[in-house]
Order: C-alpha cells, then structure tokens, then sequence
C-alpha cells in the first residue's frame, strides 16, 4: 500500500516553478533516495511530502491528504531529519525523549539501548549543545526512531560522515525500520550512497527524471545527463569494459581487480 | 601551517577532531576560515560583504570584486537580498566562500563543507582552487571525511587521529603507510586501494591519482 502520494504536484517558489506535475506514490515499508543536483528541490520535496510545506496540491501521508487543519495528524506519522539540527534540551535522554507523550520505563531503556547501539552511551546526560556534529546527527537519528514514525525522512543528514561511518548508520536505519514497518525517504546529492536503497528518484528539470533500483540507474545513460561523475566503481567498470579489459560490471573492487588479472 | 602556496587535505574519520584542529586558528586577516561559525550576518549581502569590509581590503574596488566572485562562484543576483536562511544549502555554502574570497586571505580553509555540493559543483571548486593556488599563490586546505573527492586535486594530506597528527606530508608518501592507515581504521582512497591490488599481484601500473590517467596506465600494462 503507498504510505505516501503525491498527485499532479505543482509548486511555485517566488516566480519560478519546482515542480511541474509530479506524481509520486510509495509503498509502504521502502528505502528511498531521493537523489539530484544542488537546488533542484530535494529538500523542497521532502518539506512538501511530510507537510512541512502545504500546498494545493493533493499530498498524502498514510492515505490522509495534507491540509493545515491535520496537521497534528501528520505530525504523529512522520518523522524529520536534516543536515543542521539544533537541540536545546537540557540532556542527551532528554531530546531523544522530546516528543513522545507519557514518557514510560520502556521508553527510556528504548532510548538507552539505542544510544548504546551507536557506542553513545556515555553522552545521555549532557547538553545537546555540547555535541560533536556527528554525535549531534545520531541524536538527530534516534530521536526519530524512537517516535517509530510511519515515515522517516532523512534530508542529507550524514554527508559529513566519512563513507563507512554512513553506510554503518544507514544500513543500522534500515534494519531498525524493516523491524518496524518505518518508510524511508532519503535525500543526498551524490550517488555514493544508492547502493542501499530499494528505490531511486532523481530529480532533474522540475520532474522526476529517472525512478528505478540502483542497478539499473547505474546501467541507464540517461543518468549522463543528470551528472558525469559516477561512483568510483561504477566508472572504472565502464571503462575497463570498454577498452575490452574486463567482461562486465562489478560492485566491489576486489572482483574487478580479479577479472583484470585474468 | 607549514604548506606554503599549496594544496593541502585535512583528513581523518568523523569524530577524529579536524574540526577542533581547525578551531584552534581563527579567521584573521591571512586565514580565511569556511565553515558553520563564517556566518555573522542575516542577508546574502551582509554576509558577503562582512569580512571584506572588517578587514577593509581593497574598498577602493569592492564593486568590481563582488561582481566577480559572485560571478565566479554562480550566485544568482536573485538571492543578494534573501535572508540566509532561505536560500538553499548550496547557495548558503557558496554566500560563506564568497564572503571569504572577497577580503583575499592568503591561507583559505574549507572546513568540512565539501560534502553539501554536488559533484559538478565540487569539480567547479576544486578548478577553482587550483586557479588560486597557481596564480595568487594562495595556500589551500581542505578539512575532509571524503579523501576520495579531494584526492585527485590536492599535494599534501594531513591525517588527523584522535584529535593529533599522525601523518603529514606528500599524498603519495603519506598513503604509502597502508598498514598504519588500515590499523588506525583511516579510510584510503579507493584509487589507492586499486593501485595496491594491482602492485599486489605484480602488474607495475604507475601511482596516478585520477581514473582516465589510471585507465591509460593499466592499458598499458595489461592491454
């Protein structure tokens, strides 16, 4: 079932148009990127799918249309992360726990098994303020997860990450929304991080561009015409194939070194 | 900082303290410092005109230089009386560089900021440097987790661990301290890695840095 719909989008931001006539629909329980080049309206369409932003448009969250009478509504249902969040909890446990009503003993252990999965136990008890920007990103992570949102939108929230620390994150959110039946939209723009994801929406020119798996993204030429630069892997392959070097396409370096050597 | 007029990665995994490394000099009138502290000012054009004007370089032909770093750095014209906050994140990153390229520091230090651009964007910076460092003798630094981004355009790395140095020098030098990397968890570049497998396997392809020279040099081996 589509846990989120957007019909005929159309959204306008002083005289110039973002979207013109997007219809997206996903399904529930997916791993979403969300994926094109600076300014062409990731964030925008994030704000626009979690109601963040209204518009005219018809926009659906768990099969409620959008509207500044539901908000609450909307609210209970989804979840948001961006790239610069600011806490201002007295404490760690304290931020986490921020948005949950009637806070209980399983609510609190959740929390502290949770830091504890990222080796962030021993943050809990300070200040919010006091937080490296990656401790402050995971905070960021947690405190959604323990809302156990329908949706978890992720706005380019771990690109300062260094590339193993980020695949460790979200291959961790992926696990955890699997479990629980969370949807996950998730906005970058690079392709380093599509190899995770079920589903990928590149956005380019007002519309979606291209909207298939990572695999067959990577196979699409079309994708040339978003950006040139490909995944260290994925160009290299590209290459070596057409020099006749290598037979095919591999995912890891370790196998394509191997069919080189051959 | 010792790396006169050339440039230079700061690197180590999320959380090693490059930032802190970074935090421990100050924007003055030689180091030009970018990251999430540049900002002072609420509108586009304060902030671009903030530093230049406290440090009151070349006034005399301030309009000329704006328009040529606001050209340079393809900021539209449309955003000069926006407030900061609602301008993209691309956008606002680029107001941050162009408020420091205009006062013309000698020292010029992207602090962890790389990561918010697209890679046509970042390629625009990277030439950009380039441009810097070969005709004002400017000495650049970029303060990274992505090594595979910035390897290709810089000459120098400085590895951060634990908040301390613990490796400096040429970037083919430093790299070739593969099991002191691997054992400090010390992300190598990918280009590195495939150039090890190679020599690994007694195919002598050259140390390049970028795919296309990669590609010629393994033709030239294997092919």
């Amino acid at each position: 079932m589509s846990i989120l719909e957007a019909y005929n989008l159309n959204f306008s931001y002083d005289n110039n148009t973002i979207f013109n006539d997007v219809t997206i629909k996903i399904k529930e329980g997916s791993f979403v990127n969300i994926y094109g080049r600076n300014g062409v309206g990731k964030t925008t369409l994030l704000k626009i799918l979690s109601g963040s932003i209204i518009t005219d448009s018809n926009v659906k969250v768990d099969k409620i249309k959008i509207n500044k009478f539901n908000m609450d509504v909307i609210n209970s249902k989804t979840a948001f992360i961006s790239s610069n969040n600011k806490f201002f909890s007295k404490t760690v446990l304290d931020e986490i726990l921020l948005e949950k009503n009637d806070i209980t003993d399983v609510d609190v252990s959740t929390a502290r098994k949770l830091l504890d999965d990222f080796n962030l136990s021993s943050i809990e008890d300070i200040s919010p303020l006091d937080l490296s920007y990656a401790e402050n990103q995971i905070v960021g992570v947690i405190k959604c997860m323990i809302k156990k949102p329908k949706v978890l939108f992720i706005d380019n929230a771990f690109s300062r990450f260094d590339y193993d620390k980020k695949t460790e994150i979200l291959e961790f959110i992926k696990k955890y929304a699997l479990k629980n039946n969370i949807t996950v939209i998730y906005a970058s723009n690079n392709l380093d991080d599509i190899y995770l994801f079920d589903r990928v929406i590149v956005l380019k020119n007002k519309e979606i561009y291209l909207d298939t798996d990572p695999k067959s993204l990577l196979n699409d030429d079309k994708l040339l015409d978003v950006t040139k630069k490909l995944p260290f892997i994925e160009e290299l392959s590209r290459k070596l194939i057409m020099y006749n070097l290598v037979s095919k396409k591999y995912d890891n370096l370790l196998e394509l070194a191997e069919d080189l050597l051959k | 900082m010792k790396h006169d007029n050339k440039i230079v990665a700061v690197v180590g995994n999320s959380g090693a303290g490059k930032s802190t490394f970074i935090k421990n000099q100050k924007i003055s009138k030689k180091v030009g410092i970018i990251n999430d502290e540049t900002i002072k000012e609420n509108r586009v054009r304060d902030q671009l005109l903030y530093y230049v004007k406290k440090y009151k370089y070349r006034l005399d032909i301030l309009d000329d230089r704006f328009n040529e770093i606001i050209k340079m750095l393809s900021i539209s014209e449309k955003i000069l009386d926006k407030d900061v906050f609602e301008i993209s994140e691309s956008e606002y990153y680029k107001v941050l560089i162009g408020s420091i390229l205009l006062y013309n520091p000698e020292v010029i230090v992207f602090d962890d900021i790389l990561c918010f651009f697209d890679e046509e964007n970042k390629q625009k910076l990277f030439k950009l440097s380039s441009k810097l460092k070969k005709f004002f003798n400017k000495t650049i630094y970029f303060v990274t987790s992505d090594i595979d981004s910035v390897y290709e355009y810089v000459d120098d790395i400085i590895v951060i661990d634990n908040a301390k140095v613990l490796l400096e020098g040429d970037k083919k030098e430093v790299y070739k301290e593969y099991s002191l990397l691997k054992k400090n968890r010390i992300r190598i570049p990918n280009i590195v890695e495939f150039i090890k497998l190679m020599r690994d396997n007694n195919v002598n392809i050259d140390d390049v840095d970028s795919i296309n020279e990669l590609i010629k040099t393994i033709y030239r081996e294997i092919g």
